[in-house]
């Protein structure tokens, strides 16, 4: 539409309402957002209808022209407003269609990389040197090619003892005397030479011992070793210490007794029998239908070992105790093979 | 060791005792009881021995008979029913009298005996048949006639040996062999349950003179002490029901009077014993010594045994007889027809004895008591008990015990602190309660002052006891461990944290979808594929760390072949013969198993030690050294659960990203990271598929010291595919990626948390295209445009590849410009992006579009 020098402003004033109403109209039936748009550009965009007639109004007279500007403005404002309203109600529509939608199966399996899984033993040995970390154990780590002397001589095992039979112990080209450590008592002399006490250590390790591979053995598993010493240590401490461990890592108060058994590096020596954690002391299969399980040897550190490590026996006391934790998962878990542990056996270490 | 609880009872007052109670007191007495078994027959008095006096018919039943049995010879004889027909007067029978409980000889169900009528005829108790009491017979029912003329109202039970009997599975001690036995057991039970010791009684018949047989030791550290004795006028046959019962109910079977003897004394007082048939003595001499390379000779069980000088024997004047504490020889065994035999009682050295077992892999109720130690007191009783127990059964002639050696034991006597159990336990023991604590237990205890006690130690405890602590742990034991109140340790300061490396590049690695497997670092030899084929001088091992031995300038260090692989001298088998110095083998392996077992996308990661042998061992220095590792394996695709596709193939960058998160997780500045190629790659790597992982780090000592900042670099470990030679060779389905780093390393090289502020200023981003020819590396443009940016570049990211031709490609990157306080202008970042044209132009001859 083209303002003509022969309109008058009555015509003008005209026009521009019928525009309105017809803009009006246009917006309305608009019912996307992209015809809104198109809408929007016809009348008010650069080359809009309403745009173009502003622009015309120069060509008016002087006198004329704020009146035709103030209907043009008016009705420019007008489309304007209906636009924004038209806007809005398609919003709403399109945001009522967006809720509307209800087609989702929420049972399809989400989609995700895996996490992967760590090992149970693994897991049960921090766990453990947790507890004693809390009770002011430091972690250590040990070696595992280990010398006859921190293997067996210092920790007061005789020339003869029958571990030191290459049917029990792992002999290597490495040198006469070093052998795969047998137990992670080695940790006890190496702590102690290094270490003025008081001290308090604890290590999770791989042991070796020669032994035939069956579902119950396996020439390498895991063991967790802790040595305490500082002065007027008791026995009493070691159960006290013992019954907390397993307190914590059982989660609830477990009936305990410790039973005298011999070791050549304790003096005197215990086995550790918790009530079993399985059947709460009922009998179960676990246990053997026993109500108890034995977890752990311990005892307090011979004279013997302390003064071997330049400790002085009669100044110092402490206790020690080892786990094995190959049978511990096994057990937890009911895990009818070892061997199990070694495959990397996906089956078996996704349960984890 | 299997414990009767009735050959208990006959050293020890057990009165009033289960064996449930006396297997706790022993299980917490240092000797745990596995099980208790009930074996015997389990029938209750009163039953004794009746005679019949009178057999008369029932006036109403023919079947039944009336008898009149004489039980009391002080009263009148019992009026009793009997159903079986194979009486007559005079026989001596077992009677049931009310209040007894026998078998139900058609149920096995208990039977109660009481005062009954029987179709009008008053019966006062039961004859008994076998199966009544217990007793496996073949013979026909009817009443068990008693042989002999046992005494009228003699108790029946005691005169058959029937009784219940428990049998005790005690587990045995490595340092107590004075308790393999039952006379030992007593003793402790006596003490844990505070009962009375006892012995039985027995007398030796007189000895005669016999035969003079030869003794000679070879060596007094084999065998401290030997004892023969000739028992002559010997006849054969089976023991005496007791002896036999016994016996089978510790497991043994009954063979005959003699050896039955030897066994059952063995047994008792834990002294093994040996009979030779005499005859077959050559020579008239016995001698202990070491068997010689060539011999050999059958021993009992008939296997030939080739003998050794580590293998004590017994020999004769010809020929080896028996080998020493373990078995004896085929040729002089006591037979039917034996009627004389030379009793061997001696002492050995437990370590000669425990060799000579395991060399021949042979072990007997002797040997297991040897190699725990034999009390060198308790010899000579052992004998003579033996000897009385063969001329019981026989009236044999008993000749004099021939010795050589010494048996008089040493004297130890130890000093006990009171004060030291306190210390030790934190419970104060009384001296006299100390007394009566070890006195059961054969120590001779004389106060010295108030707090001090001496204590000397029994022979037969001289092995096991010799220090102070050693007597703290038997006083600690018999008063009850469970007794010492459980307290806890003084409060001490806090520990360091633990090194928490392993924990993180675990946790990062399963977030990567990696799991943990464990694989055995004791491993096989695998020439041709994970090691290389033996060579001189041949560095062994992958290229992870670089633990080549001659670093150490050290050759002689090394083993003959120059390799610091550690072998075991005595594997179990071949699968575990190496120490292995790269976990990828293992983990490619449980790709391997896997992949068998039907699961094809395996990601796995294993931390773990390598152990290479660097230097010379002695007696405290292994010469080796553990480098603690991560390693990675992925196959098949991305561990990716999705229904809309999108897996993807895996390829080098796959491995790439995971090791990347890694050092991303241990805080290791990305800018320090460097992936170069290997020149020598491990021969499980595809040479053209890997790269080694550099970690640059700036040395802070130095520049505390004002030095030149130096910039350090560490090779960290190798990542890349798989030879796929190896693929090929173990069958494995697709390409396997595979990361090995030294976690040693990435410890020393792990970063701390390093925060910049957070700028509002708005950035500016520009992409740049350039093309190259291929092989320019992109970490080198990349560094070449950091360089050439100044402080205000943000990032670079590389957005996009393009390949134009085979010889050049285009790198799109994104640069990212932002200054912390001034908003950048164009024309700023206009100029630098010139400046990084041109020095790429220069550099890299780059072109740009």
């Amino acid at each position: 539409m083209i303002l003509r020098d022969t309109m008058n402003i009555q015509e003008l004033t005209a026009q521009l309402d019928q525009l309105e109403q017809a803009a009006i109209k246009t917006l309305n039936s608009a019912d996307t957002a992209a015809c809104l748009e198109e809408a929007r550009l016809a009348y008010l965009g650069a080359k809009g209808e309403i745009t173009v007639l502003l622009k015309s109004i120069a060509k008016l007279d002087k006198d004329e022209r704020p009146v035709v500007g103030k209907v043009a403005n008016r009705v420019k404002e007008a489309i304007s407003a209906q636009i924004d309203l038209r806007k809005n109600e398609l919003d709403e529509q399109e945001l009522a269609a967006k809720l509307s939608q209800r087609n989702l199966d929420p049972s399809l399996p989400g989609v995700r990389l895996k996490l992967g899984h760590l090992h149970p033993l693994t897991q049960v040995m921090n766990d453990i040197c947790k507890v004693f970390y809390g009770m002011g154990f430091s972690v250590g780590s040990f070696p595992e090619v280990e010398t006859e002397y921190y293997n067996f001589d210092a920790l007061n095992f005789l020339a003869d003892h029958p571990a030191r039979d290459s049917q029990d112990t792992f002999f290597t080209n490495a040198g006469k005397h070093v052998v795969l450590r047998s137990h992670t008592s080695n940790m006890q002399i190496r702590t102690m030479e290094n270490t003025k006490p008081p001290l308090r250590v604890i290590e999770a390790g791989r042991v070796y011992r020669n032994e035939e591979v069956n579902a119950r053995k396996y020439p390498i598993f895991h063991q967790v070793e802790g040595l305490l010493v500082d002065k007027h240590v008791t026995l009493g401490d070691l159960k006290g210490t013992l019954n907390e461990f397993i307190r914590v890592f059982f989660g609830r108060p477990l009936k305990t007794r410790f039973r005298p058994d011999f070791f050549p590096f304790t003096e005197p020596s215990a086995e550790l029998d918790s009530q079993c954690p399985f059947c709460t002391g009922q009998g179960c299969k676990t246990c053997g239908h026993k109500g108890w399980l034995e977890l752990l040897g311990c005892g307090m550190v011979d004279p013997a070992v302390l003064q071997n490590c330049g400790i002085d026996p009669e100044v110092w006391s402490g206790f020690a105790f080892g786990m094995g934790i190959d049978r511990l998962v096994m057990l937890k878990y009911n895990i009818s093979d070892i061997r199990l542990l070694f495959t990397g056996d996906l089956r078996f270490l996704e349960q984890f | 060791m299997k414990l009767s609880f009735d050959w208990l009872s006959d050293f020890v007052d057990l009165s009033g005792l289960t064996p449930q109670e006396v297997a706790e007191k022993l299980t917490m007495g240092a000797f745990e009881v596995e099980q208790i078994r009930q074996v015997g027959v389990d029938i209750a008095g009163p039953i004794v021995v009746g005679e019949i006096v009178e057999i008369n018919p029932h006036p109403d039943a023919d079947r039944i008979r009336l008898t009149r049995i004489k039980v009391d010879l002080d009263a009148q004889p019992l009026d009793i029913v009997c159903g079986a027909q194979n009486i007559i007067v005079g026989q001596r029978v077992p009677v049931a009298l009310p209040g007894a409980r026998v078998i139900n000889r058609h149920t096995g169900a208990p039977l109660h005996i009481q005062e009954s009528v029987i179709r009008g005829a008053k019966s006062c108790g039961m004859l008994c048949s076998a199966a009544e009491i217990g007793i496996a017979t073949n013979e026909v029912d009817g009443i068990y006639i008693l042989p002999g003329v046992p005494e009228i109202g003699e108790d029946a039970r005691k005169l058959l040996y029937l009784y219940p009997d428990w049998v005790l599975d005690v587990e045995p001690r490595s340092n107590r062999g004075d308790a393999m036995c039952v006379a030992g057991m007593a003793r402790e039970v006596a003490a844990l349950c505070k009962r009375d010791l006892r012995e039985p009684e027995w007398e030796l018949a007189p000895e005669s003179p016999t035969e003079e047989i030869q003794l000679r030791i070879e060596n007094p550290e084999d065998c401290p002490f030997l004892s023969i004795r000739v028992i002559k006028d010997v006849i054969i046959k089976p023991s005496p029901i007791k002896v036999a019962r016994r016996l089978e109910a510790v497991g043994m079977r009954a063979i005959n009077n003699v050896v039955d003897a030897t066994n059952y004394v063995n047994y008792e007082l834990g002294q093994p014993l040996h009979a030779y048939d005499l005859p077959f003595i050559k020579g008239r001499l016995i001698e202990v010594r070491r068997g010689k390379s060539g011999e050999i000779m059958t021993t009992l069980d008939e296997k030939r045994q080739k003998l050794s000088s580590e293998i004590l024997c017994i020999a004769d004047a010809e020929e080896v007889i028996g080998i020493a504490g373990i078995m004896g020889g085929k040729d002089s065994e006591v037979g039917d027809n034996t009627n004389s035999i030379a009793l061997e009682a001696a002492s050995f050295s437990p370590v000669r004895i425990r060799r000579g077992s395991r060399l021949l892999g042979k072990s007997s109720e002797a040997s297991l008591r040897f190699e725990r130690g034999v009390d060198v007191a308790g010899v000579r009783k052992a004998s003579d008990r033996c000897t009385y127990l063969i001329a019981q059964t026989c009236g044999a002639t008993v000749g004099k015990l021939s010795t050589a050696g010494s048996d008089s034991p040493r004297s130890i006597s130890v000093t006990l602190r009171l004060p030291q159990i306190k210390r030790m336990a934190g419970v104060e023991i009384a001296a006299d309660e100390v007394t009566s604590l070890l006195t059961p237990l054969g120590f001779k205890l004389t106060k010295r002052k108030a707090d001090e006690i001496i204590a000397e130690v029994p022979s037969f405890r001289q092995g096991d006891v010799s220090r102070e602590i050693d007597l703290v742990e038997e006083v600690l034991r018999l008063w009850g461990f469970d007794r010492v109140e459980a307290s806890l340790p003084q409060s001490a300061p806090a520990p360091e944290l633990p090194d928490d490396t392993l924990n993180i590049i675990r946790h990062a690695l399963t977030a990567c979808g990696l799991s943990e497997a464990i694989t055995g670092s004791l491993t096989k030899r695998e020439p041709g594929t994970f090691n290389p084929e033996p060579q001189e001088n041949g560095d062994e091992r992958g290229d992870v760390s670089h633990h080549k031995s001659d670093k150490n300038g050290d050759d002689n260090a090394k083993g003959d072949s120059g390799s610091t692989v550690i072998e075991v001298l005595n594997p179990l088998s071949e699968d575990h013969q190496i120490m292995r110095q790269n976990i990828v083998p293992g983990l490619v392996r449980a790709v391997s198993y896997n992949q068998d077992h039907g699961t094809d996308t395996v990601w796995l990661f294993e931390t773990g030690k390598g152990y290479f042998k660097v230097g010379k061992a002695d007696d405290r220095h292994t010469g080796v050294k553990e480098e603690t590792l991560v390693s990675g394996v992925l196959s098949g695709g991305l561990p990716l659960v999705s229904w809309q596709g999108g897996n993807q193939a895996l390829d080098f960058f796959t491995v790439k990203g995971v090791v990347e998160n890694l050092c991303q997780a241990l805080r290791i500045d990305p800018e320090h990271l460097d992936f170069l190629p290997v020149e020598h790659p491990a021969p499980w790597l595809h040479p053209g598929q890997c790269c080694q992982l550099i970690v640059k780090q700036e040395s802070h000592t130095e520049q505390k010291n004002k030095t030149e900042p130096k910039s350090q670099t560490e090779s960290i470990g190798v990542l890349g595919e798989l030879h796929p030679g190896i693929v090929n060779k173990l069958k494995l389905r697709g390409e396997v990626y595979v990361f090995e780093l030294s976690v040693d390393k990435l410890r020393a090289v792990r970063g701390d948390i390093e925060y910049q502020e957070v700028t509002t200023t708005p950035s500016i981003v520009r992409d740049l295209t350039v093309d190259l020819a291929v092989d320019i590396r992109h970490d080198d443009v990349s560094r070449s445009i950091k360089k050439r940016s100044g402080k205000n570049l943000k990032s670079v990211e590389l957005v996009n590849i393009y390949k134009l031709d085979e010889t050049h490609r285009s790198l799109t990157y994104r640069l990212s410009f932002q200054h912390p306080d001034e908003t950048l202008t164009n024309e700023e970042i206009n100029q630098k992006l010139e400046m990084i044209r041109k020095s790429l132009t220069e550099d890299f001859k780059a072109s740009f579009r």
